[in-house]
């Protein structure tokens, strides 16, 4: 009795120890400190790019923004759903508080230095994000 | 196994990846940064000289806010895929070394 109790805990303590050398082989072997990229992401962002910088030569429509922001809060809970993903999740927060600044501008009037602000702005924003959405690809 | 040839091909192939995105992360960041200044300037003379409002220069100051804290996120990010990219290659190349001198897969 006593000698399979013994086994048991060898063969035990041998599993254990198994398990323990694979993670630890696991973690030496690549490690990870961002999520990986998101095709997804990259397209629905660049979709986004064009309707935004597009719809700021039109006449201001607030169904526009409200399509706008919807979709910028699709991708941000995709974004969420990685883990080691904050950096382009945080972007994308800031993208729909631009959104939502660009909105506010546009429904006062909007004149042609607005736009060439707004464009410089919102540009930056969209380069940011892709900048670093497609430097995730390993 | 030499301790210092290992150290020394680790950093042999990590230093090469970490200058490489220094450099792509400076020019990134230049770019983006005189943009945003040249932005700031051009917000300014709008209010000062072709009578922007206040809520309207504000509105514009926040975006261009917006813009720079998502280039800082992009630095930081880049900083990271950087630094998961030179221990990778470090670890790569003592992969095989290591491996045979401790005589099971352990890197």
């Amino acid at each position: 009795m006593k000698s399979i109790f013994k086994k048991s805990v060898c063969l035990y303590m041998g599993m254990l120890l198994t398990i323990v050398l694979v993670l630890a082989s696991g973690v030496l072997s690549s490690c990870t400190f961002i999520a990986p990229y998101d095709e997804k992401i990259d397209d629905g962002v660049s979709a986004l790019h064009g309707e935004i910088i597009g719809n700021l030569d039109e006449e201001y429509d607030a169904e526009v923004y409200d399509e706008l922001l919807q979709n910028v809060q699709q991708l941000k809970m995709r974004s969420q759903a990685y883990p080691k993903n904050e950096h382009t999740t945080e972007q994308l927060g800031n993208l729909s508080s631009a959104i939502e600044l660009t909105e506010e501008i546009h429904s006062m009037g909007i004149s042609a230095a607005d736009e060439i602000a707004l464009e410089t702005s919102l540009n930056s924003i969209f380069k940011s994000i892709l900048t670093l959405e497609i430097s995730k690809k390993r | 196994m030499n301790a210092d040839k290992v150290a020394e091909d680790m950093l042999d192939a990590a230093l090469p990846i970490l200058k490489d995105s220094k450099e792509k992360i400076q020019e990134f960041v230049y770019h983006e940064f005189d943009k945003l200044a040249k932005n700031a300037r051009f917000i300014r003379y709008q209010t000062e000289v072709e009578n922007w409002t206040e809520e309207r220069a504000k509105k514009h100051f926040q975006m261009n806010i917006l813009a720079t804290q998502t280039a800082l996120l992009t630095v930081e990010g880049l900083g990271l895929i950087a630094v998961e990219r030179a221990i990778n290659a470090a670890l790569q190349a003592v992969r095989e070394p290591i491996n045979l001198a401790v005589g099971f897969p352990l890197v």
